[in-house]
């Protein structure tokens, strides 16, 4: 299982990219307007790491929202 | 009235506003226009169904007009602040942050001794640090020396429009301005009094959220509260009257027209 945002989920093997982009056009939210963190790393807007997701995986897709 | 000077940053209005709350970007966009603010906040989050207000934000905003200031609210730890805070560096390309660490959910008190981790960390790494902290004048100066561009003591609760319940403290606050970056009063106020009232005592600025997102009409409230702002700024910098413990007449008290007792009539 790959962990996206909190949640279990059989992606293993699918492109990370493909997978973040598949997120944000299901949420509505311009995948130019999100960053990832991959295993704690942080990769910029569309600048996401050519790379097929494995097992254990744990991805967090973030983007701004309001706030005080 | 002068500018406010935010590390380096000259800043025309001393209001700086929040994003939360907002019925629709619409009402969002037209009262950030009415409250004349140039800060503005914003925080970051998961992108997952249900989450309100997330879907362009990016884009609501004319980012050339306004400097985002990206919050760790959510953060219960210092290692929790400095993940969203990096989140926030990545995502604005600015290095202004909020800090917020607050374990507290009744009362959204800040963690003192968590915040003054994360931000000795922040520093370093070159963030512009803006810490949410208690009206606690020691840990302001101890957030000073480590290089914080601001410190943003409480009014009162987040969001509870309780108004100016640490007074006392946020004077102390304005005694020692002369050891500390701008004073940024931030969270609690009601009425826009409040806030000219943080601002005659001594305050550098004001930060406003719930106040003017819920009010019956935000748009309107926005443009009262700049007005206050400036208005409690104006005042500081003209300097109040004396106290007295009794009354002065302001009319001349000679030459009153009038019989006398010891006048014959």
């Amino acid at each position: 299982m790959v962990w996206i945002n909190g949640r279990a989920v059989e992606a293993e093997g699918k492109s990370l990219g493909e997978m973040v982009e598949a997120v944000c056009r299901q949420q509505g939210v311009n995948p130019e307007a999100v960053v990832v963190l991959l295993n704690e790393e942080i990769w910029s807007k569309g600048r996401w790491p050519d790379r097929t997701l494995v097992a254990g995986d744990v991805v967090e897709i973030v983007t701004l929202m309001q706030g005080g | 009235m002068s500018a406010l000077v935010i590390a380096g940053q000259r800043l025309n209005s001393r209001l700086l506003v929040g994003t939360g709350k907002y019925r629709d970007f619409a009402l969002m966009r037209e009262a950030l226009e009415a409250s004349g603010a140039e800060v503005v906040t914003v925080s970051i989050r998961r992108v997952e169904a249900g989450a309100a207000g997330h879907q362009g934000l990016l884009e609501a905003l004319d980012w050339q007009r306004y400097r985002v200031l990206p919050n760790t609210a959510g953060a219960r730890t210092a290692a929790e602040a400095l993940r969203l805070a990096r989140l926030g560096r990545a995502l604005t390309g600015s290095d202004w942050v909020k800090l917020e660490v607050i374990p507290d959910p009744t009362y959204l008190l800040p963690d003192p001794l968590e915040t003054w981790r994360a931000a000795e960390i922040l520093v370093q790494e070159g963030f512009v640090v803006l810490p949410y902290i208690a009206p606690d004048p020691v840990l302001a100066q101890r957030l000073a020396r480590l290089g914080c561009a601001t410190v943003m003591p409480l009014a009162a609760p987040i969001g509870s429009g309780q108004g100016l319940r640490n007074r006392a403290m946020l004077e102390i606050f304005a005694q020692q301005r002369a050891h500390l970056p701008p004073i940024v009063v931030d969270a609690g106020l009601r009425w826009p009094s409040e806030a000219a009232g943080a601002m005659e005592l001594g305050a550098d600025a004001v930060l406003v959220n719930t106040a003017i997102a819920e009010a019956q009409n935000p748009v309107a409230m926005a443009a009262a509260f700049r007005l206050a702002v400036e208005a409690g700024r104006r005042a500081y910098e003209a300097g109040p009257m004396p106290e007295r413990p009794t009354a002065s007449p302001s009319s001349p008290a000679q030459g009153v027209p009038l019989p006398q007792p010891e006048m014959p009539l």
